[in-house]
Protein backbone atom coordinates (compact mmCIF):
# COMPACT_ATOMS: atom_id res chain seq x y z
CA UNK A 1 0.00 0.00 0.00
CA UNK A 2 1.28 3.63 -1.05
CA UNK A 3 1.43 6.39 1.45
CA UNK A 4 3.91 8.32 0.28
CA UNK A 5 5.00 10.02 -3.37
CA UNK A 6 8.41 10.30 -4.39
CA UNK A 7 9.56 12.48 -7.59
CA UNK A 8 13.25 12.68 -8.90
CA UNK A 9 14.28 15.29 -11.13
CA UNK A 10 18.06 16.69 -12.26
CA UNK A 11 17.94 20.34 -11.83
CA UNK A 12 20.03 22.52 -14.39
CA UNK A 13 21.83 25.22 -11.17
CA UNK A 14 24.40 23.86 -8.73
CA UNK A 15 23.13 22.32 -5.47
CA UNK A 16 23.76 25.38 -3.48
CA UNK A 17 21.78 27.27 -5.85
CA UNK A 18 18.89 25.29 -5.12
CA UNK A 19 19.02 25.01 -1.84
CA UNK A 20 18.83 28.65 -1.29
CA UNK A 21 15.97 28.41 -3.61
CA UNK A 22 14.48 25.59 -1.15
CA UNK A 23 15.44 26.75 1.98
CA UNK A 24 15.31 30.70 1.83
CA UNK A 25 11.69 31.15 3.21
CA UNK A 26 10.62 33.95 0.42
CA UNK A 27 12.22 31.49 -2.46
CA UNK A 28 10.42 28.60 -0.96
CA UNK A 29 7.25 30.22 -0.87
CA UNK A 30 7.49 31.81 -4.51
CA UNK A 31 7.40 28.43 -6.18
CA UNK A 32 6.00 26.10 -3.71
CA UNK A 33 3.59 28.02 -1.87
CA UNK A 34 1.72 27.75 0.92
CA UNK A 35 -0.41 24.23 1.81
CA UNK A 36 -4.50 24.02 2.00
CA UNK A 37 -4.36 23.07 5.39
CA UNK A 38 -2.34 25.51 7.09
CA UNK A 39 1.37 27.14 6.88
CA UNK A 40 3.82 24.80 6.61
CA UNK A 41 6.54 24.84 8.99
CA UNK A 42 10.52 23.50 8.73
CA UNK A 43 11.35 20.67 11.43
CA UNK A 44 15.07 19.95 10.00
CA UNK A 45 17.29 21.81 8.10
CA UNK A 46 20.63 20.29 7.28
CA UNK A 47 22.43 22.72 4.88
CA UNK A 48 22.83 22.21 1.94
CA UNK A 49 21.42 18.27 1.82
CA UNK A 50 17.84 17.75 3.42
CA UNK A 51 14.97 19.85 4.14
CA UNK A 52 12.14 18.75 6.16
CA UNK A 53 9.13 20.27 6.28
CA UNK A 54 5.56 19.69 7.97
CA UNK A 55 2.89 20.38 5.40
CA UNK A 56 -0.66 20.36 6.52
CA UNK A 57 -3.34 18.78 4.25
CA UNK A 58 -7.35 18.43 4.19
CA UNK A 59 -6.52 14.91 4.95
CA UNK A 60 -4.16 15.48 7.94
CA UNK A 61 -0.58 15.95 8.59
CA UNK A 62 2.02 15.39 6.04
CA UNK A 63 5.97 15.34 6.00
CA UNK A 64 7.59 17.09 3.20
CA UNK A 65 11.47 15.92 2.52
CA UNK A 66 13.52 17.76 0.00
CA UNK A 67 17.11 16.04 -0.24
CA UNK A 68 19.68 17.53 -2.82
CA UNK A 69 22.36 15.74 -4.23
CA UNK A 70 24.94 16.37 -6.39
CA UNK A 71 24.25 15.95 -10.84
CA UNK A 72 25.33 15.65 -13.76
CA UNK A 73 27.32 18.22 -15.16
CA UNK A 74 27.28 20.29 -12.30
CA UNK A 75 23.59 20.40 -11.52
CA UNK A 76 21.59 18.86 -8.79
CA UNK A 77 19.64 15.66 -8.50
CA UNK A 78 16.42 16.81 -6.06
CA UNK A 79 14.41 13.70 -4.61
CA UNK A 80 11.00 15.09 -3.21
CA UNK A 81 9.33 12.64 -0.34
CA UNK A 82 5.35 13.43 0.56
CA UNK A 83 4.30 10.93 3.22
CA UNK A 84 1.71 10.60 5.77
CA UNK A 85 3.10 11.63 9.55
CA UNK A 86 3.54 9.46 12.26
CA UNK A 87 1.74 10.62 15.37
CA UNK A 88 4.33 11.72 17.28
CA UNK A 89 5.56 14.96 15.14
CA UNK A 90 2.00 15.35 14.17
CA UNK A 91 0.85 18.80 16.01
CA UNK A 92 -1.20 20.67 14.24
CA UNK A 93 -5.29 20.88 13.59
CA UNK A 94 -6.53 21.16 10.01
CA UNK A 95 -8.09 24.66 9.54
CA UNK A 96 -11.13 22.42 7.83
CA UNK A 97 -11.93 21.29 11.21
CA UNK A 98 -13.23 24.52 12.06
CA UNK A 99 -16.32 23.92 9.74
CA UNK A 100 -16.75 20.37 10.73
CA UNK A 101 -19.69 19.80 11.13
CA UNK A 102 -21.06 18.67 15.57
CA UNK A 103 -19.37 15.59 15.74
CA UNK A 104 -16.70 16.14 13.77
CA UNK A 105 -16.40 14.80 10.40
CA UNK A 106 -17.82 11.05 9.29
CA UNK A 107 -15.93 8.74 6.42
CA UNK A 108 -19.52 7.55 4.64
CA UNK A 109 -20.29 3.99 5.90
CA UNK B 1 -13.93 10.06 12.95
CA UNK B 2 -11.20 12.83 12.11
CA UNK B 3 -9.64 12.28 8.36
CA UNK B 4 -6.04 13.14 9.77
CA UNK B 5 -6.72 10.17 12.25
CA UNK B 6 -5.79 8.07 9.24
CA UNK B 7 -2.75 9.53 8.60
CA UNK B 8 -1.90 8.83 12.52
CA UNK B 9 -2.69 5.93 12.20
CA UNK B 10 -0.43 4.69 9.57
CA UNK B 11 2.32 6.39 10.16
CA UNK B 12 3.33 3.63 12.86
CA UNK B 13 5.37 1.23 11.50
CA UNK B 14 3.73 -1.42 13.28
CA UNK B 15 0.11 -0.59 13.07
CA UNK B 16 1.00 -0.38 9.83
CA UNK B 17 1.85 -4.10 9.85
CA UNK B 18 -0.79 -4.92 11.29
CA UNK B 19 -2.93 -3.58 8.78
CA UNK B 20 -1.00 -4.89 5.92
CA UNK B 21 -1.67 -8.36 7.30
CA UNK B 22 -5.58 -7.65 6.87
CA UNK B 23 -5.19 -7.03 3.45
CA UNK B 24 -4.83 -11.06 3.28
CA UNK B 25 -8.35 -11.26 4.50
CA UNK B 26 -10.23 -11.84 7.74
CA UNK B 27 -7.90 -12.25 11.00
CA UNK B 28 -7.90 -12.89 15.12
CA UNK B 29 -5.77 -11.44 16.97
CA UNK B 30 -4.48 -14.19 17.62
CA UNK B 31 -3.66 -14.62 13.79
CA UNK B 32 -2.54 -11.53 13.68
CA UNK B 33 0.22 -11.32 16.68
CA UNK B 34 2.01 -14.80 14.59
CA UNK B 35 5.43 -13.63 14.00
CA UNK B 36 5.12 -10.09 14.88
CA UNK B 37 7.52 -9.00 17.73
CA UNK B 38 4.81 -7.46 19.70
CA UNK B 39 2.13 -9.09 22.57
CA UNK B 40 -1.13 -9.55 21.99
CA UNK B 41 -2.41 -6.52 24.22
CA UNK B 42 -0.30 -4.08 22.07
CA UNK B 43 -1.61 -5.60 19.33
CA UNK B 44 -5.35 -5.03 20.50
CA UNK B 45 -4.44 -1.26 20.95
CA UNK B 46 -3.12 -1.16 17.34
CA UNK B 47 -6.53 -2.34 16.08
CA UNK B 48 -8.31 -0.08 18.33
CA UNK B 49 -6.04 2.75 16.66
CA UNK B 50 -7.16 1.69 13.32
CA UNK B 51 -11.01 0.93 14.26
CA UNK B 52 -11.22 4.11 15.30
CA UNK B 53 -9.28 5.83 12.66
CA UNK B 54 -12.75 3.81 10.37
CA UNK B 55 -9.63 1.96 8.57
CA UNK B 56 -10.73 -1.56 10.30
CA UNK B 57 -14.26 -2.96 10.95
CA UNK B 58 -14.67 -6.32 13.27
CA UNK B 59 -16.67 -9.15 13.51
CA UNK B 60 -17.85 -11.27 16.66
CA UNK B 61 -18.00 -15.08 16.32
CA UNK B 62 -19.19 -16.43 19.80
CA UNK B 63 -16.15 -15.40 22.06
CA UNK B 64 -13.85 -14.84 19.13
CA UNK B 65 -13.62 -11.56 16.88
CA UNK B 66 -12.64 -11.13 13.35
CA UNK B 67 -10.81 -8.22 12.54
CA UNK B 68 -10.86 -6.94 8.38
CA UNK B 69 -10.07 -4.04 6.31
CA UNK B 70 -12.86 -1.82 5.93
CA UNK B 71 -11.95 -0.15 2.02
CA UNK B 72 -13.90 3.53 2.93
CA UNK B 73 -11.21 3.90 5.27
CA UNK B 74 -8.83 4.87 2.54
CA UNK B 75 -10.46 6.97 0.70
CA UNK B 76 -8.86 10.09 2.20
CA UNK B 77 -5.75 8.83 1.55
CA UNK B 78 -5.92 8.31 -1.65
CA UNK B 79 -7.96 11.66 -2.60
CA UNK B 80 -4.40 13.34 -1.18
CA UNK B 81 -2.39 10.98 -3.32
CA UNK B 82 -4.56 11.54 -6.33
CA UNK B 83 -4.11 15.35 -5.37
CA UNK B 84 0.01 15.54 -4.87
CA UNK B 85 0.10 13.37 -8.02
CA UNK B 86 0.13 16.41 -10.26
CA UNK B 87 0.77 18.97 -7.63
CA UNK B 88 4.41 17.88 -7.59
CA UNK B 89 5.58 18.00 -10.77
CA UNK B 90 4.18 21.30 -11.71
CA UNK B 91 5.76 22.94 -8.43
CA UNK B 92 9.10 21.50 -10.03
CA UNK B 93 7.67 23.11 -13.25
CA UNK B 94 8.33 26.62 -11.16
CA UNK B 95 11.07 25.54 -9.55
CA UNK B 96 13.06 25.71 -12.83
CA UNK B 97 11.68 28.78 -13.75
CA UNK B 98 12.44 30.18 -10.67
CA UNK B 99 16.15 29.27 -10.79
CA UNK B 100 16.48 30.78 -14.09
CA UNK B 101 15.59 33.69 -13.10
CA UNK B 102 17.61 33.97 -9.58
CA UNK B 103 20.80 35.23 -10.04
CA UNK B 104 23.92 32.63 -9.47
Amino acid sequence: MTDALVFECDLDAPPEKVWRAIATPELRQAWLGEPEGGPSEVTRALPGERLDLVWPTHEGGTLVSFEIADGAGGGTHLTIVHRALAPAVVAFKPRRLAQAPAGGWRMAA
Amino acid sequence: MLESEIFRALGDPTRRAVYERLTGGERSVTELRAGLPISQPAVSQHLAALKAAGLVGERREGRKVFYRIEPAGLAPLIDWLGRYRAFWPARIERLRDLLKDMDQ
